[in-house]
This record gives structure tokens, sequence and C-alpha cells, in this order.
């Protein structure tokens, strides 16, 4: 039986961790490459690594880094931020990364999807999704949510499969670092629109959220903040929602 | 020490793979074109692209005659995913693959795929012993299409997705796992060192 996902999610700018409310202030918390680790000792079952920035300064760091976790890390390790161009995605796979996650570049040149799928494979393509509502709709949002796509959720997701997406990384603008729980509404309304896989994000802040998302059939969890302050382990995550009946690998 | 050959299909990225096997300790080197094939102690088929893409590459980098060789001498060999599925005849997914095993490469029948994420191994009554120590342990995949070969024997481990579908075949030196050991964590490691060590020849 698939074991559900919790997957550790490091925000990177300038070769740091940082993870902000809402998208914005910013809080540095640490090496990127020794928390990935850390987390995958600690039975993370993916990492995902967004480099938040890449600005062109960054991006040699940024590389050196990816290849520095590759060497060590043992698990499947998506990278995102900043993709726009083949030549992008080519550099991060080179370094190791086995996925790459698309933002902004699949909304405003949804031929990237595509390209990539044909080359590398569905398997190696994630389009990150920013969703927030307005209006009692969902609308999609790219630009680490400042900009709206000018689409909304169920007809993009419904286009990115077509073009070759082979999972998606939702994330709800409106829950994101606010630790009050994944926005359930969202994920469900999203499921009901692709039949890839969808890796809810936004909104952790305790145990509860995780086993009210499983509880409702979702089997990839994203987690940022609530890791990241250190108030729980992956391990201790995965053996509580274990104990509570749900299908989830925990390496003794 | 193994000497570990990963075989090009065109644009794979290789880099987990390359990493696992160098955590363990192997010499790896990857072979692009036939000036490249020698004998080794395995030689790997990768996971990652199409079907048809695959053979396609081969055929260009003037590959496949030799790797076809190769088999037939008894090489040692290792099928990963999609570098498994290419030792099957036909697929849904369109493409011919080798054919160096008999059967055939359906979709997966889910409602959703690719079947992506960790999933446990169950061996089969024909397993070597070796195999069954790794029973009920999890694997990572990542596919929407398995192989069914036409002798039911050949399948040493099943997993469950939808159904219940073959994840690890073996014929003579051909060893081919529909899961990824080199994203398989401690597991997939512990899995590769056994393999690499005890199934050659």
């Amino acid at each position: 039986m698939l074991k559900a996902r919790i997957i550790p999610c490091l925000d990177v700018r300038q070769g740091r961790t940082v993870k902000g409310v809402h998208f914005e202030n910013m809080v540095d918390s640490g090496d990127p490459v020794d928390q990935a680790l850390f987390y995958a000792h600690d039975g993370a079952d993916e990492i995902v690594w967004l480099d938040i920035t890449a600005t062109l300064e960054d991006r040699a760091l940024h590389l050196q880094q990816i290849a520095e976790l590759r060497r060590q890390l043992k698990i499947p390790l998506t990278v995102g931020g900043g993709i726009r161009t083949i030549a992008d995605v080519e550099r991060v796979l080179n370094q190791g990364a086995d996925k790459v996650s698309i933002n902004s570049a699949a909304v405003y040149n949804p031929d990237l999807v595509e390209q990539v799928a044909r080359r590398w494979g569905s398997q190696c393509v994630v389009v990150a999704v920013d969703a927030k509502r307005v209006n009692g709709q969902f609308e999609v949002f790219t630009h680490g949510g400042k900009r709206p796509a000018g689409r909304t959720l169920g007809p993009w997701l419904r286009e990115a499969e077509e073009r070759g997406a082979g999972e998606f990384l939702l994330t709800s603008i409106d829950s994101d670092g606010v630790q009050a729980g994944y926005d359930v509404v969202m994920m469900n309304f999203a499921r009901g629109n692709t039949a890839r896989p969808i890796i809810a994000s936004g909104g952790a802040g305790s145990i509860d959220h995780l086993a009210d998302m499983l509880a409702q059939g979702h089997t990839a969890l994203l987690l940022a903040s609530l890791l990241h302050q250190g108030q729980v382990t992956v391990h201790m995550l995965k053996r509580q929602l274990k104990d509570r009946g749900f299908a989830i690998r925990v390496d003794e | 020490m193994m000497q570990c050959a990963i075989v090009s299909l065109g644009q794979g990225n290789l880099g987990s793979l390359i990493a696992s096997l160098k955590r363990l300790g192997h010499e790896v080197e990857v072979w692009r074109n036939q000036g490249d094939v020698h004998a080794v102690d395995w030689v790997i088929f990768p996971g990652v692209g199409a079907l048809g893409g695959a053979v396609q590459a081969l055929k260009q980098q003037q590959l496949l005659g030799l790797l076809q060789r190769q088999y037939q001498a008894g090489q040692a060999m290792l099928g990963i995913c999609l570098g498994m599925q290419l030792w099957f005849e036909e697929g849904e997914e369109g493409g011919r693959g080798l054919g160096w095993m008999a059967g055939t490469i359906p979709a997966l029948d889910a409602p959703i795929l690719p079947h992506i994420g960790w999933n446990q191994l169950v061996p089969t009554g024909t397993a070597p012993e070796w195999i069954r120590t790794f029973d009920q342990q999890d694997f990572y995949f990542v596919h929407s299409y398995y192989v069914q070969p036409n002798d039911a024997d050949l399948v040493k481990a099943v997993s469950d997705y939808g159904h219940p579908f073959p994840s690890l075949v073996m014929q003579g030196p051909l060893v081919g796992v529909q899961f990824h050991p080199e994203l398989s964590g401690n597991v997939g490691e512990e899995f590769l060192r056994e393999l690499l060590h005890r199934q050659r020849g």
C-alpha cells in the first residue's frame, strides 16, 4: 500500500534557509544542506528545495549546494525557484535534482512544461501553484504570491496536467505560514480537478492538521515552519501518525 | 568494489544513481556511445525518460548491438523502472522494447497517476532468500506503467497500487526493479549493496 509522503520544504535565500508568513517577513533558520540531510535522516520521504530569490549572484552558490546535498542525500530531491528556461532545468538536474518545480514560468510560458516533460519525462516536472481566494474563486498567483496570474485554479490544473505536469505542489497563500491548518477546502477542490498527485502546502501547525488531511485522503503533505522551529521532528510526526492508523513509512 | 556502467538512454538525469553507487564505493561510468562499451561487473539501465525515446537513443548512440551481444554473453544487468520496462516487448505507451523478456508493459489502473511515493515490496515464492529479507520494506516508486512477464516465475516481488503488479523480476543475468533503489533511503542502499554483490553472474 502507498504510504503518505511527508515532505519538508526548504526555502533558501542566499544560501540560507528562511521562512516567512504569507510569503513575507523572512526569518533565517539555518544551513539548508545540513537541514535537508537531518530531515532525511529523521525519516522525510522527499525533500523540496525552493530557491526563493534566484538572482544571478545566488545561482552559483545554489548549484554548488545542490550538488553537495546530492552526494549525501538518499531520497528524492525536487528543486525549484527561478526556473524559467530549459537551460535552468538542465543546470539543476545536472547537479543531481530528481525533479524540478516550475511556478511562474509554467503560467507565462506553458510550453516549458511540455518541453521538460518531453525531454526528461513527466515524472521530472512538478508544477507549483500558489492560489488564494478572490471573490469566492481560487485565483492563481505568481511571483511569490504577488502577481495575479489571470487564471483560476481548476482550469490551470487541467491545462498543466494536459501539458505534462507529473505532479502538483499546491500552496494556499491564505494558509501559508499561519500554522492554522492546511486549506482542506482548496486541496479537496484541486483533487477533483486533476488525476495527478498533489502535494498540499501551507498551514501545517500541528499533528492534528496533518491527520485531518490524511483522513480526507490526501497523500502528500509539505511542511516548513513547523519543522524549522524545531518544536517537532519528522520522526515524531510520522510515528504519531502511524500510531493513529495512517499508512506512513517509519524507519525503525 | 564493482565496476558499474550506466547506459545513457538519451536525456536522463543520472545524478542520484551515480551518487548512490559512489556512496557504496563502486566505480561508475556512463556509456554514451559504442566506444564506451567493455566488460564490467554490472551494466545498469537507468529509470528516466520515455520508452520510445530510450530505444531510439540506444540506436542513435550505436549502443544497441553491443548491448545485445553482452546480454547474450550473460553480462549481469540491472534495469530500474523504465530501464527494466525497456527489456520487454511492447508497451501501451507506444513503441517496442528490446524483447529480451517476454511480456507486456501495461498502464497501471488507478485514479491517481503516476504512482509516486513509498510502497511495500512483497517477495514471491520463487524469490531468492536475500530478497525475502526485504519483505514489507518500503521503496520509492514513480511510474504509470508496469511490466507483466509471460512467465510468472520471473516475478520475485510484487507491490500494490490500485492492483498488485510485479515490482522485481529476474531472468538469468537480468534483474529488473520497478522502484528506485537509489532514491529509497537506507533500505534502498542496503538493497543495492546486496544485489550488486550477490546476484552477479
